[in-house]
């Protein structure tokens, strides 16, 4: 009975098996889904991603500095490069155990550009019976980190009119928070006045790896801009090899594990030691991407040290942790491995009204719907909240999204099968 | 406990990775022919229901300590498979994690008789079928 090459294979090759395409993977999320009636619900998805590579050619087209743009044309003989960027590919998908990397990447080779990446979109969106999903650079994440920062403020401008024109104008279902430009405080400010309006863009994010403090008075300016218009900011976290204390790493575990969390705790910490939710009362702050279980961390941290040394924080009328349940925080990953844990982090930071689901899609620690839908701990209200009534009310999403199902290219997209 | 046992292929219908999937009564059922063996387990990963059985088979990173004390790492001869969601690892012989034991495949019954391969799923028959999926 058995295969003498299969046995050749299994005792040499380190693995044995195929890719999976981005349909194959996907058709698990929606069989869960459906079997829930998790595409009967409004759900919004507050954190999915690009892999900007493989249209790194389109993106650059729109840097407005000939110069800059011809530099990041010809530095990599017209591949994909950005001075100082971190190279993850192959790491994060655990060289080929975790597919949906790769399998986003080989996905509609029939199309090219942005048409090929909304068809991606669609796949997902339509898998986990999303109504929205907010679209996020992957590689562009590292824009504080790059070591010529002149390029950082043409390259979010040409992000923020590439996704514009090209991504959010083909699908009134995907929507984005702008990356902004954080070494540059005036180019902030300009890229808020020019995109607040555009269809699609549902606020601005700081990528939260970078070294530029938030308290800064240059800054003042860009969050009253957004607040005057009802804008979220968002903090996108990630990681960096190159930190100090991220160089006796020798696994992408050790650097992944803490680098997320870590870089938004330091957001967080500068942004409420420095009194900016009492300057900014109406600013909706959403943290993205670093897990919960740092939250309570920080909470009791903060709380005990402000108790003795409120001093230090004399803007703030309450404890830091009362802030920060005022905060939001998308649901990636999901810690979800102490249940009882979870549900204690769940109380702790408001979940019900605070908390809004991600998919992290196709990132290597991505979330399904499901994910929620399956805690034990969960309301049903609460579970609808943080699938997608969460979400709506912060980025002010229409209601009436079923009954307008028009694209923004002017024609009307097919009906739902719901 | 009844069991009712459905056809789900030939020996010789299994892909060149030794593996079929088939669904029988709306559920997926991944069997493996490894060494000889035939296992069977649901293409649904404990964790959050990733399509575990088509996953690739890996062999399975160990670490020994040198004398110096370094760590040394090298594949092993034992296979796992993972999920190619998220990465667990299950071994095909038990259905187990390595990382928590605890956390383990659904397995089936799973019996070859002539060149047929039949899997056995709890409850009489009411006309169970398998439709085995293209090989994965």
């Amino acid at each position: 009975m058995g295969d003498a090459a299969l046995d050749g294979r299994l005792q040499s090759e380190p693995m044995v098996g195929r890719e999976l395409t981005h349909v194959e993977l996907l058709r698990n999320v929606e069989r869960e889904g459906r079997a829930r009636g998790l595409h009967e619900l409004f759900i919004v998805d507050v954190d999915f991603h690009h892999a900007e590579p493989q249209v790194w050619d389109e993106i650059i087209t729109h840097v407005p500095n000939e110069v800059i743009r011809h530099a990041l044309q010809t530095g990599n003989h017209g591949g994909w490069y950005v001075p100082g960027a971190i190279e993850t590919g192959g790491v994060q998908e655990l060289q080929g155990r975790i597919q949906s990397p790769s399998a986003w990447h080989h996905a509609h080779p029939e199309l090219a550009g942005a048409d090929r990446d909304v068809a991606r979109i669609r796949d997902m969106m339509d898998a986990m019976g999303s109504d929205y999903a907010s679209l996020f650079p992957s590689f562009l994440l590292n824009l504080g980190l790059f070591p010529f920062r002149e390029f950082e403020a043409p390259i979010a401008f040409a992000w923020a009119e590439w996704v514009s024109e090209r991504v959010l104008a083909q699908d009134s279902r995907i929507i984005t928070m702008l990356s902004l430009p954080f070494g540059d405080p005036d180019a902030c400010l300009k890229l808020v006045e020019h995109f607040g309006d555009t269809p699609g863009v549902v606020g601005f994010m700081i990528t939260s790896v970078r070294y530029d403090p938030t308290y800064k008075k240059e800054y003042m300016k860009l969050y009253r801009a957004l607040e005057e218009r009802g804008l979220p900011l968002g903090f996108h976290s990630s990681f960096n090899y190159m930190d100090r204390h991220t160089q006796q790493f020798n696994k992408f575990i050790s650097v992944h594990a803490l680098g997320f969390p870590t870089y938004n705790m330091v957001q967080a910490t500068n942004w409420i030691v420095n009194g900016l939710p009492e300057r900014f009362p109406d600013l909706n702050l959403l943290f993205i991407e670093g897990g919960l279980a740092w939250i309570p961390f920080l909470m009791q941290r903060l709380d005990a040290e402000f108790m003795m040394r409120r001093s230090e924080a004399p803007l703030l009328k309450r404890r830091p942790s009362e802030y920060m349940k005022e905060f939001y925080y998308s649901s990636q990953p999901l810690e979800s491995v102490h249940l009882k844990q979870l549900e204690h982090t769940f109380e702790m930071i408001n979940a019900e009204t605070q908390l809004c689901w991600a998919s992290d899609w196709p990132h290597w620690d991505w979330d399904p719907p499901h994910h929620i839908w399956d805690l034990p701990f969960l309301t049903d209200q609460a579970r609808r909240n943080i699938l997608g009534e969460n979400a709506r009310r912060l980025f002010n999403l229409p209601a009436d999204f079923r009954d307008a199902d028009v694209q923004r290219d002017g024609s009307e997209r097919e009906a739902r099968s719901r | 406990m009844t069991m009712t046992y459905v056809k789900v292929g030939r020996i010789d219908s299994f892909s060149e990775e030794g593996r079929l999937v088939a669904e029988i009564a709306g559920r997926e059922v991944a069997v493996f022919l490894l060494d000889g063996e035939l296992v069977a387990y649901e293409n649904r990963c404990p964790h959050i229901g990733g399509p575990v059985g088509s996953g690739q088979l890996v062999r399975r990173v160990i670490a020994r300590e040198e004398p110096d004390g370094a760590i040394a790492e090298e594949f092993s001869t034992q296979r796992v498979l993972v999920c190619p969601w998220h990465g667990y690892e299950f071994d095909l012989t038990t259905g187990t994690c390595p990382g928590d034991p605890r956390v383990r495949l659904t397995s089936y019954e799973v019996k070859l008789e002539s060149e047929d391969v039949y899997v056995g799923v709890p409850g009489p028959s009411r006309g169970a079928r398998a439709a085995a999926s293209p090989p994965t």
